[in-house]
């Protein structure tokens, strides 16, 4: 029989339910090449320790679910293989960082879930066309404006590799910050006045001190660091606007 | 009465010195600061220039103390890295102003070096007269 | 009182169709001054990240390191550079170079230097912080211009 290969999951382990604080346990699992950290994860649940509690779905980097720290960095547990996460054979595994953990890996991302609907990401229209007119319009270079931000799975990794949002968790954060600007850049939406002004405030764009790290561990390649830089740009630029000019519209 | 509590995080004091990237933020921040520093002893140069020339060469001496030098090299470091943090960071993180593709961050990164020997010789050349 | 906790559980983390309270219900204070200061720390940045490193080496180093003489940057040398009748403008471009090296440096660094003592625990006194930040790095600022326009304008 082929020897088989095998690897250590440090897990940290946390029972809301009990007196013991957080702490780690650590399993042996055995792996293969193609195995990433959810499978070994599933394989405890499945096979070591039922009581392990973590969260994933579609297991294939889209539906941001199962994202956790694995060694220190934020990842998507799906799309981190074992044989390169595990040097000198060991896995550690960590709810993600900046978030309360309910328990074991699964976080509290009701601060998260705020955010997001602060900055109102959906099309804000000042008058909505009526039907007769047809669609919205939209050309390909329109599309290429916001697409990029557009990506964004809501896995919430740039919160936790944020220094600034581990700090201070009324900051608004990459994700949400990302998503403002891509509303205020399609083309359709007229909602730009808006949003900027109930992001130019300290807890908002201003928080932001551009350390970067959050487009560095973001799997979509949305790069919330350059928005939010965007962002400040034009933030302060509609700020000369109106001390300037302030009867000017808005835009 | 089951009570239910979520295990609180906090961010460690030296939560700067845990991943390499935090470290070279802090780093950049430190530079930034001492930008200032050097800002205020270019200050000091024009006020003592104005003072006369017995007063400016006292001040260009007191540059080249042993300890003035030791200062003005960390500085020197110091604001080197953060030029050099800065333009990595405006290539992997950039601030696109309009629609249009990015270009690889090698790409701008290499721009801004370029810039930057540029904008060196034209001021070795405009400012100090040349080498 | 298993289903006194368990409703409780679920009322905590079962909301259902509860919808999540909008943080938009507390409307913060549109900052004022950030914008302004941001805007200085970004291009005294964009600056100094170009022009001190050379004018570190040249002022500091190239003497000690014999590329130059020393009366090389002597008072000689800053009165004819800084020359308002020199050719080309090039008194006047010596003049901005060292205003803007200046102003540049100090609001550069006195944003980030903010940033680092309210990261470090000051965040309540921010606006102290600023106050007196942001005000010598007019200052300073201020004497730099006029040193810029002694000699030519005034």
């Amino acid at each position: 029989m082929a020897a088989e290969k095998q690897v250590v999951f440090r897990v940290r382990r946390y029972q809301p339910q009990g007196t013991k604080g957080p702490h780690y346990q650590d399993y042996r699992v055995p792996y293969l090449d193609d195995m990433v950290v959810l499978d070994g994860l599933n394989y405890i649940k499945d096979n070591l320790d039922p009581t392990l509690t973590f969260r994933w779905s579609c297991r294939m980097g889209i539906c941001g679910s199962c994202g956790m720290d694995v060694n220190g960095k934020p990842r998507l547990t799906c799309g981190t293989f074992i044989k390169d996460a595990s040097p000198r054979g060991i896995v550690q595994v960590d709810p993600l960082t900046g978030f309360n953990s309910i328990k074991d890996l699964v976080t509290d991302f009701d601060p998260f879930m705020e955010h997001l609907l602060s900055v109102k990401p959906w099309i804000i229209r000042k008058k909505e066309a009526p039907l007769s007119e047809g669609e919205y319009l939209q050309y390909p270079e329109d599309l290429d404006a916001f697409r990029q931000q557009s990506l964004c799975i809501n896995c919430t990794l740039c919160y936790a590799a944020c220094p600034v949002f581990q700090g201070n968790s009324h900051f608004v954060g990459p994700a949400s910050l990302a998503m403002a600007l891509r509303y205020i850049r399609d083309t359709r939406d007229q909602g730009a006045d808006e949003r900027l002004e109930r992001l130019s405030t300290r807890n908002g764009i201003w928080e932001c001190t551009f350390v970067g790290e959050c487009s560095v561990v973001c799997p979509k390649e949305v790069d919330p660091a350059g928005a939010i830089q965007s962002l400040k740009v034009l933030a302060t630029m509609r700020h000369m606007r109106k001390l300037l000019m302030p009867k000017s519209a808005s835009r | 009465m089951v009570e239910v509590r979520e295990a609180v995080w906090r961010r460690p004091a030296g939560w700067w010195t845990h991943n390499k990237d935090y470290t070279l933020f802090m780093l950049r921040e430190v530079g930034g600061t001492l930008c200032a520093v050097y800002a205020i002893l270019l200050l000091g140069l024009l006020m003592e220039y104005n003072a006369g020339k017995a007063a400016y060469e006292g001040y260009l001496a007191f540059l080249q103390t042993p300890a003035m030098l030791v200062i003005q090299g960390i500085i020197l470091v110091f604001v080197v890295v953060h030029a050099f943090t800065w333009f990595l960071l405006i290539g992997k993180s950039q601030a696109v102003m309009s629609s249009y593709r990015a270009p690889a961050w090698t790409r701008i990164f290499g721009l801004m070096i370029v810039v930057f020997l540029g904008a060196s010789a034209a001021v070795l050349y405009l400012v100090f007269g040349g080498l | 009182m298993a289903e006194e906790a368990r409703s409780e559980f679920d009322a905590r983390y079962n909301p259902g169709h509860e919808v999540i309270r909008v943080q938009a219900a507390r409307k913060e204070r549109e900052v004022v001054l950030e914008p302004l200061f941001w805007g200085l720390f970004s291009l005294g940045g964009f600056l100094t990240a170009f022009l001190l490193p050379i004018t570190i080496l040249a002022l500091s180093f190239f003497v000690p390191l014999g590329f130059w003489p020393a009366d090389r940057i002597g008072y000689e040398w800053l009165t004819s550079a800084m020359n308002p009748a020199a050719p080309n403008l090039q008194g006047l471009l010596v003049r901005a170079f060292f205003l803007l090296v200046i102003a540049g440096g100090l609001f550069h660094g006195a944003h980030r230097f903010k940033y680092m003592l309210m990261e470090a625990g000051a965040r309540k006194h921010e606006s102290g912080l600023g106050v007196i930040l942001y005000g010598l790095a007019i200052l300073g600022s201020l004497g730099a211009l006029y040193y810029a326009v002694k000699g030519w304008i005034l």
